[in-house]
């Protein structure tokens, strides 16, 4: 999954309303990525959480991925099949998601799992934000 | 030569039950046995707030008495963890919202 270059200069160019990326949540339906700003979306993450994921990438040893290339693959992912039991409600009408990533270091050979905690509007169906968390999600209700 | 210490960042987001960034680290703290119970349950309190009030539509608490309160344990939260950890941790506070 490569984001369009020309979807996230719009970012950059604050609009806001523009989706970077549509995908399927469980629970709630079809929903999108949008540009956001400081507050939600692509351009929160990318303020809150481009090192946490830059993180993540570099234990592939760079891979060839871009860190937002990464992150949404990984959000997708995790909205459409989360673990068992998720999404839980946070309250206010947001719902968080989680499910493992597992990755896999072609030079060390290790494999790190991490899950991730992604944060979605069910009322507005939006993503609000998306962080590798290691151990375990930071929902609420864990 | 010196044993350089880890950076912790002081910050909350939304889903964020636990204000510091040792949630992305593979070998987290034992902070039961680091900090005391009441500041815990401050660090939880300060993420609970954020998570209750702040509105990621709008930007705002709700009041700016409520943003002053966030604002103002954030920095005391700060002062308080260089007190009890600050010999192994840079405390670094992030007022993003």
């Amino acid at each position: 999954m490569l984001l369009n270059p020309i979807t996230i200069g719009s970012c950059n160019s604050g609009l806001g309303d523009v989706s970077v990326q549509r995908m399927n949540a469980a629970s709630v339906g079809t929903i999108d990525l949008f540009c956001g700003d400081s507050k939600s979306g692509y351009v929160h993450i990318r303020d809150r959480h481009q090192k946490d994921w830059q993180t993540v990438i570099d234990l592939t040893h760079g891979g060839g991925t871009l860190w937002d290339d990464f992150m949404v693959a990984s959000t997708s992912q995790i909205v459409s099949n989360p673990s068992a039991g998720y999404p839980k409600s946070e309250g206010s009408g947001k719902l968080c998601y989680t499910a493992p990533i597992v990755i896999h270091d072609p030079v060390t050979k290790t494999v790190s799992t991490y899950h991730p905690t992604v944060i979605v509007s069910q009322n507005r169906k939006l993503v609000i934000t998306s962080f590798p968390t290691k151990a375990a999600p930071n929902c609420t209700g864990d | 030569m010196g044993h350089e210490k880890s950076e912790l960042i002081l910050s909350v987001d939304y889903g964020q039950s636990w204000p510091l960034s040792d949630i992305f680290w593979d070998e987290r703290p034992d902070w039961e046995s680091l900090l005391p119970r009441e500041l815990i349950g401050r660090l939880e309190a300060w993420a609970r707030f954020f998570r209750d009030h702040a509105d990621d539509e709008t930007g705002l608490f709700g009041s700016e008495e409520r943003r002053r309160w966030f604002d103002l344990e954030g920095f005391a939260l700060r002062k308080t963890l260089e007190q009890e950890v600050g010999d192994q941790y840079v405390i670094r506070l992030e007022l993003w919202f």
